[in-house]
């Protein structure tokens, strides 16, 4: 069975704000080396220093609303643009925008090399 | 002759792409984009640089205003990411926020085509 490249993001977005609100240190084997983050302006590099990140802003609950999936550059590729409202440690919603540049690395296997997060104020 | 940082070259791209979509020559951006450019417009997709192009000329008036642009290397050498944040005015009307990612491939020494484009509004 070939999944889609939506049902490969589907399945990844899933995977993603479930294991990022219940269990973020399970995370970290989403990433490698060489992925960076940059969430709200700051960049990290690598799995730790992302997961140390995530860490350190503490429980978060996403619900994503919009999903657009697009190739990347070549056929292992595969980019991610979701919108939602997250809530940060029990805060109100804000709005937020999530991209994602995913790499196979084999049959149905993937991980995070590109990460941008941005939070939505009002105008 | 100096080579630009990832982050001039970002910078110097999205102030000639906004520039540019902002004024008369807004057609002239089809050269940015090949026959596997997708860009995302609102959840719409388009391929190729002539469907690109017709979605992008079916605007009126368009000024983009940007604040933020973050820059990450993607997978090659020869590729970027580009994210923008900003408040865009349609037809003179109020701004509204938006976000747009660019995946920027290199085509020879500062030259590069857009491989992915996607752009949403912001409701907050």
């Amino acid at each position: 069975l070939i999944m889609s490249a939506q049902e490969i993001a589907q399945a990844f977005v899933q995977h993603y704000y479930t294991t990022r609100d219940t269990n973020p240190t399970a995370l970290a084997s989403l990433y490698q080396d060489g992925s960076t983050l940059t969430f709200e302006g700051t960049m990290v590099q690598g799995g730790a220093a992302i997961s140390q990140k995530f860490q350190s802003i503490g429980p978060v609950k996403h619900q994503h609303k919009s999903m657009d999936v697009q190739p990347g550059p070549n056929s292992s590729y595969l980019v991610i643009f979701i919108t939602g409202s997250v809530q940060i440690g029990g805060d109100n919603p804000l709005h937020y925008c999530h991209f994602f540049q995913l790499v196979s690395t084999g049959p149905g296997a993937f991980y995070v090399h590109n990460e941008v997060f941005r939070l939505n104020y009002g105008l | 002759k100096k080579k630009m940082s990832a982050e001039e070259i970002a910078q110097a791209f999205v102030q000639h792409y906004y520039t540019t979509f902002d004024s008369e020559e807004r057609p002239s951006l089809a050269s940015l984009y090949t026959e596997s450019s997708v860009m995302t417009f609102e959840g719409q997709q388009f391929q190729g640089a002539t469907n690109i192009l017709g979605k992008i000329t079916s605007f009126g008036q368009i000024a983009h205003n940007i604040t933020t642009v973050d820059v990450q290397p993607s997978v090659t050498e020869s590729a970027m990411l580009v994210y923008v944040g900003g408040h865009v005015s349609i037809d003179g009307d109020s701004p509204i926020q938006f976000s747009q990612v660019f995946q920027l491939v290199a085509t020879g020494p500062g030259e590069f085509v857009l491989n992915n484009d996607i752009f949403r509004l912001v409701y907050t």
